[in-house]
């Protein structure tokens, strides 16, 4: 599948980003694209990669997002699992018995498959049962103080706090005296300054209810330069890297002896809203072990896919042909045009910045943001749009036709029958078409300023017919919400401009084209 | 003024605490005895899907991008927090660039929603881990180092000090060192010469495994060609199976001396200390000698600490600083915390407090505000910008 993941085609999404058709979603009520940039993203489903266990929110807080039962291996960070050894242990003869008895026991003891780290190697004694919770757990040295501090600036924050209410209090009532105050700068701080008070210190007498910390007390003492890096040989084996030691972050161990294994991070499951509707446009199924969605508005759904049909070698001031494979995968028909970004008055060039607003449909997204409004309290302002950053350096000609495209149909894959027939297409346009697909001709310049093999980068866009609600077969004939949606396509040709080569034939490439459809 | 009183309600929920470093970032949550993890402060561009350093950047629409890349991961892939009801508290350096204080504000309200936001300054903050609010904080970091004093809570902006001595002039200097002794074994078992571009990480794994700040004595002998009796040992790093580098004795001791030699204006860490000093009031100076709180990863290598004081109690007895400074005692402070994360654990403790509540700039804040330019107060001087801005100026 590597084309769905090719970088040739970009697409201009509603927010500016430029991503390929695979990444972008398309919001089916305000009809715009939207990509993981410019949607809101919400945390769906907690779990732990390895068990899958599911953990609600308050509890994945608890476990500060780690799993409780799965352990990362502190060197190299890959999984580590539970090992099993048998270890006989031989009983002192007991009562009279001629042979020592003998008993086995196992072992269980923590290990990485990937870099052969052990449990034991951080001297762990192995355990007796493969259960995998009660290994040692590791704490904080320094959490009973940190927790004293916060007391303590907690009370001092909140006296500060109400300190300043009152202010606030005073301030309304005898506005004449504040306003003095401030006029000679001589605010609360800096008169308590001058007094020689502590500023932190609030009251005038309550400075004895506050609770007693002892500050840290400073010494000339300092950590000396080891004398063993005179004398110890360096065994770059057994000392860790920063990733190791910021694994565990209060420790940071500087012998591999002293890792211990991790807990393992959890993962989280994501759902995404369009930002203007608030609807989801995309939601997995809830449990970790689903691969599922729930809803996926993907835009490879609704927008015609283009790909660029091969390489192809382009000369200075000659135009080229090239090739894009247009296909439909909508489940009804469609129609398409190609326009030059000048010829549309409302979409904005390259490196203007793009609006949110601008190209939504004014019907359709008053109701329902008007049906929304209760549940947001406050309106922000969306943000801003990114700017198009893809500079085009090439000028692609237009064919000025209007192309029918067919409903997406799977079983047509397998019909032998040429589609040529039921469309008038002209054969120096359109110059393959089967089923919901076609290929296109057009033909590309690059510009004078050209460097050699500089990609050339070259955009229009493409006008197709959205037909907005699914229609039953019933309703067909009924209304239909048909609407013209213009996309922005950016293609970047990966050629290399040889002023000695000489053109190749636009027959000759076609030809070419279509032996390789064939076989 | 903030809002606060709505605040007060979910003021029991813990904010995030983000201190994003040039090369790594400490991330956690409020109220926790150490930061969650420390990462590179590196990111995957969601447009091209390529490793990005977030602050290289050409402007701020990239740098934009680059921080709602890297928040991203943040928030989905640490924090597992959805950003829209949270509470972020920022720990940043008092000379931090405006723009990048500006863009991270830009990208927390109106990307990722978040309720609201507090710049911290680190150095300020580092004191609350200590309990204590006067003290010289040195801060050597990756790009540079800077000595801040902070007089009973409040930094003395007109004694700052900052110099681009920071891992990354270490880590030049190790690379000038090394970066001819690379060595190809062919398969016959022969060493070749060989010359390729050594990656930072590579430098920065050989800095972290093997080097060490000498005393000053053995300084004093190296810088006059002088070769000590006792060597550290030299060793042979891999890179991979057959490319391989000899790092001698010497590129395991010089590469830090970089921090403390004088530069043509005769200046060095251990100068601008004491020219911090020498800029507060006279009545400061003791007590700042002796309540010197060190932070940033550097600080952390073997032998920094020791090296830092011997290099003052023999600069204060020269000329340049005997006449002004009578001091003859320096003492360090202990944090309860490893030092690259000191000013991290400083957010966390603050943001446990009421302060998150009463001084954050909250979202309906920054969208009334018209230029979307971080105000004075929601620091925690309560007037740092203006000054900075004017500090800078000079
Ligand atoms: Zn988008
Ligand atoms: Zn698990
Ligand atoms: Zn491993
Ligand atoms: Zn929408």
């Amino acid at each position: 599948m590597a084309h769905l993941s090719q970088q040739d085609v970009l697409i201009a999404c509603s927010c500016g980003s430029l991503r390929p058709l695979i990444k972008l979603y398309f919001c089916r009520h305000c009809i715009v694209l939207r990509c993981g940039y410019c949607v809101s993203q919400e945390v769906d489903s907690i779990y732990c990669s390895n068990c899958l266990e599911n953990l609600a929110s308050s509890e994945a807080k608890l476990k500060k997002n780690r799993c409780g039962a799965c352990f990362d291996c502190p060197c190299c960070f890959h999984t580590l699992t539970i090992r099993a050894t048998t270890i006989s242990r031989i009983n002192p003869p007991v009562d009279g018995s001629p042979t020592p008895s003998k008993t086995s026991v196992k072992n269980y003891y923590l290990s990485c498959f990937f870099c052969r780290w052990t449990s034991r190697d951080a001297k762990i004694p192995d355990k007796l049962t493969a259960t995998s919770s009660n290994w040692p757990e590791h704490e904080n040295t320094y959490t009973a103080r940190i927790s004293s501090l916060i007391e303590y600036f907690k009370i001092i924050t909140l006296r500060e706090r109400l300190e300043k209410e009152n202010r606030m209090f005073l301030h309304s009532s005898r506005r004449g005296y504040q306003h003095f105050s401030e006029k000679f700068g001589l605010t609360a701080m800096l008169a308590r300054k001058r007094a020689g008070l502590p500023p932190l210190s609030l009251g005038r007498d309550d400075t004895s209810t506050l609770p007693h910390i002892a500050p840290s007390i400073a010494s000339e003492h300092v950590e000396p330069l080891p004398d063993d890096v005179f004398t110890e040989a360096i065994d770059i084996v057994k000392l860790t890297s920063l990733p190791q030691r910021f694994g565990i972050p209060d420790l940071q161990p500087e012998l591999i002896s002293n890792l211990f294994p991790i807990h393992k991070q959890l993962f989280i499951k994501r759902s995404q809203r369009c930002r203007s509707c608030l609807h989801n446009i995309f939601k997995p199924e809830y449990g970790p072990a689903s691969i599922k969605f729930k809803l996926h508005l993907a835009a490879y759904y609704y927008v015609p896919e283009i790909r660029l049909m091969e390489k192809i070698k382009l000369k200075r001031r000659q135009y080229t042909h090239l090739m894009l494979k247009i296909s439909n995968p909508a489940q009804i028909s469609t129609q398409i045009q190609f326009l030059q970004f000048e010829d549309v008055t409302d979409i904005v060039q390259n490196n203007e910045v793009f609006n949110f607003e601008e190209k939504k449909d004014d019907s359709i997204d008053t109701k329902s943001i008007t049906n929304l409004a209760p549940i947001q309290k406050k309106t922000y302002p969306l943000e801003k749009s990114r700017r198009i950053t893809f500079k085009t350096n090439g000028k692609i000609n237009l064919p000025d036709v209007i192309i029918s495209l067919p409903a997406r149909d799977d079983t047509a894959e397998y019909d032998e029958a040429n589609d040529s027939d039921m469309y008038q297409d002209n054969p120096s346009v359109i110059v393959w078409r089967k089923g919901n697909k076609v290929i296109v001709k057009f033909s590309v310049i690059p510009n004078n300023d050209v460097e050699d093999n500089e990609d050339i980068k070259i955009g229009f866009i493409m006008r197709y017919s959205y037909h907005g609600k699914i229609i039953s077969p019933l309703e067909q004939k009924g209304n239909k919400d048909i609407r013209l949606l213009d996309i922005k396509i950016f293609i970047s040709i990966r050629v290399c401009i040889s002023p000695t080569e000489l053109l190749t034939s636009g027959n000759y490439q076609i030809r070419t084209y279509l032996g390789k459809l064939m076989s | 003024m903030p809002a606060y009183d709505s605040m007060s309600l979910i003021s029991d929920k813990q904010c995030i605490i983000i201190d994003i470093g040039y090369k790594y970032t400490k991330f956690g949550f409020s109220g926790e005895s150490n930061p969650r993890c420390i990462i590179p402060t590196e990111t995957i561009s969601s447009d091209t899907g390529k490793y990005k350093i977030v602050f290289n950047y050409k402007d701020t629409d990239e740098l934009y991008t680059n921080l709602v890349d890297f928040i991203h991961m943040l928030f989905f892939k640490y924090a597992l927090v959805h950003p829209k009801e949270k509470r972020v508290v920022i720990v940043e350096s008092l000379l931090s660039p405006s723009v990048i204080r500006n863009t991270l504000a830009s990208v927390l309200f109106d990307h990722f929603e978040v309720t609201s936001i507090i710049f911290l300054p680190s150095h300020v903050i580092s004191l609350y881990t200590l309990g204590i609010n006067t003290g010289l904080v040195v801060d050597v970091g990756f790009q540079e180092a800077i000595v801040i004093p902070i007089y009973e809570g409040i930094p003395v902006l007109k004694a700052w000090q900052a110099l681009p001595l920071g891992s990354k002039a270490v880590e030049l200097a190790l690379r000038d060192r090394i970066q001819n002794k690379i060595k190809l074994i062919t398969e016959k078992g022969e060493e070749v010469m060989n010359s390729f571009c050594l990656f930072d990480t590579i430098v920065e794994d050989i800095k972290v495994k093997s080097c060490f700040v000498t005393t000053l004595e053995r300084a004093k002998l190296l810088a006059n060609g002088k070769i000590p009796k006792l060597q550290p040992p030299a060793f042979r790093y891999r890179i991979d199976g057959s490319t391989v580098i000899d790092i001698e004795s010497i590129d395991r001791e010089l590469p830090f001396e970089t921090l403390f030699e004088q530069d043509n204006d005769q200046m060095s860490l251990s100068t601008m200390i004491l020219d911090s000093i020498l800029k507060c009031s006279i009545d400061m100076r003791k007590q700042l000698a002796e309540n010197i709180v060190l932070l940033g990863g550097t600080v952390m290598t073997k032998g920094f600490k020791a090296r830092l004081k011997e290099e003052l109690l023999s600069l204060i007895k020269q000329p340049k600083y005997s006449d002004k400074l009578f001091i003859n005692v320096f003492k360090f402070h202990n944090p309860p915390a490893k030092e690259n994360y000191v000013a991290w654990l400083g957010g966390s403790i603050c943001g446990a407090t009421d302060m998150i509540s009463m001084k954050s700039l909250t979202r309906d804040t920054y969208c009334e505000m018209n230029n979307n330019t971080i105000p004075d107060w929601c620091s925690l001087t309560n007037r740092s910008d203006s000054v900075i801005q004017k500090i800078l100026q000079l």
